[in-house]
């Protein structure tokens, strides 16, 4: 089974709001991503059985319940709650739907995985020292050297969604990239706020079921800032510079981050399933 | 069933129910209805268990069916509450909106929908509506109460909305 950049553990370090919003995001999307949803429940049904909240009932009692109640001959052919007609994955396992190169290209569903990923960011960011110290890198606490190297490269227009989505949540454009690697496609901007500060979140997708994601995060506290950690592996950390900003990136499970603070108030965070290279020219596009 | 199917739908159940059931508490609109839409799931199993059988991932399939099931109610519950109050209100659009809120326009705001709709349907029918409905009760608990099976409670529900697809024909689901 795939994880995520977070993986267990960091779901782990979550409360149990935090995953409970998770699990509202994936209804909300009507995505398929059972996997991630289901880690997420094993660890609340793990705190259930810790320490039970009293909202679950005995399966014993469930079952018995069920054979009484619902599973009785009246019932043979009826559902209580009827399924859509678009519901044939029901009957059959889904199956993916060829794409063809010369009818119109159908825009890439936002894989709530990738949601997911991108809350996680916001969460672990935002939920303070304890996650910091079990994710093993304080990356912001390391010292840099500064330089000067600028690499400046043709960039495209910001997609207007997105510079509407930064525009009306105060956060400078500049901090945006403007490039990604052909055939990405952004999918709408997510939008995190809490008593810590606020995000936008973006995630670009392609045909090959790739993706890059890229969060501009704004904290109201700069401490905060010094809290925040992520998971890594035992790649090296590699600094790289783009318009006077010193990017950290580093790779986690096949995916490649890089992510930078002003130290005050500002997270600029890049991932996804792409290659160094890609991802150094992303960090090129954001602006000066 | 044969022996085997049921087997198999005990050790599914047993191992999805509490996930499931997490699931529908944490994001379904209705929580009340939450253990019955799980209850449900696996009644629907009940019904594919060949599909089930040789699926590659029973419990995918769990939650995608508790996943439609429960955005089924929601829009289907939505669009009831809408009879019950104006065809007009835009009250169930704002969030937050609270119940006695909907039951004081109910009682007190009545707008000629609300007056059709009383005309329409018989005083024990529109109980019914509005205790699935504005109350969130489950099949489970209004079977009870009127000594009825959790079936008979919703081709009850039913009935009541055919009734109502009569009298305002637009809101009927799109097939």
């Amino acid at each position: 089974m795939a994880k995520n950049r977070y993986g267990d553990a960091g779901l782990n370090q979550l409360t149990t709001a935090q995953l409970e919003e998770l699990l509202r995001m994936d209804y909300a999307s009507q995505e398929h991503n059972e996997a991630a949803v289901f880690r997420i429940l094993e660890v609340l049904e793990q705190r259930e059985k810790e320490h039970p909240s009293g909202r679950l009932p005995d399966v014993d009692t469930a079952w018995a319940e069920f054979q009484n109640k619902y599973n009785i001959p009246e019932g043979a052919g009826q559902s209580l709650y009827p399924l859509p007609p678009e519901a044939k994955q029901v009957e059959t396992p889904p199956k993916k739907v060829p794409t063809s190169s010369s009818g119109p290209r159908p825009r890439p569903r936002l894989m709530i995985r990738r949601v997911v990923a991108a809350v996680a960011v916001l969460v672990v960011m935002v939920s303070g020292t304890a996650v910091a110290r079990a994710s093993g890198l304080d990356i912001f606490g390391l010292s840099g050297i500064w330089n000067n190297d600028i690499f400046k490269f043709d960039v495209n227009p910001l997609d207007p969604t997105i510079r509407h989505a930064l525009k009306s949540h105060n956060l400078p454009l500049e901090l945006a990239p403007t490039w990604m690697p052909e055939g990405f496609v952004a999918g709408e901007p997510y939008i995190g706020e809490n008593g810590l500060g606020h995000s936008v979140t973006v995630t670009y997708t392609n045909d090959e079921d790739n993706y890059c994601s890229f969060s501009i995060d704004y904290y109201t506290n700069s401490e905060t800032i010094g809290n925040i950690g992520y998971q890594k592996d035992d790649t090296p950390i590699e600094t790289y510079m783009s318009y006077g900003r010193k990017f950290f990136i580093f790779s986690n499970l096949g995916d490649v981050t890089a992510t930078w603070s002003d130290g005050e108030h500002y997270v600029v965070t890049v991932w996804g399933s792409i290659s160094l290279d890609e991802i150094k020219e992303i960090l090129n596009s954001i602006g000066g | 069933m044969r022996p085997d199917q049921d087997e198999m739908l005990e050790q599914l159940y047993y191992a999805n129910y509490k996930k499931l059931l997490l699931y529908a508490l944490s994001a379904s609109q209705s929580q009340g209805s939450a253990p019955e839409l799980v209850q449900d799931t696996f009644h629907e199993a009940v019904l594919h268990i060949d599909t089930l059988m040789t699926h590659a991932n029973p419990g995918g399939w769990l939650m995608q069916t508790l996943k439609y099931k429960m955005n089924e109610n929601d829009k289907a519950r939505q669009r009831d509450a809408k009879y019950l109050l104006s065809l007009d209100t835009q009250l169930l659009a704002e969030p937050g909106t609270e119940d006695q809120e909907i039951a004081h326009i109910l009682e007190e705001d009545a707008p000629s929908p609300l007056r059709l709709i009383r005309e329409t349907l018989a005083p024990e029918e529109y109980q019914h509506l509005k205790r699935l409905v504005l109350d969130r009760a489950s099949h489970a608990e209004v079977a009870e109460e009127l000594h009825i099976s959790v079936y008979a409670s919703q081709k009850r529900l039913q009935r009541i909305r055919e009734k109502l697809y009569s009298v305002f024909p637009e809101r009927k689901r799109k097939k």
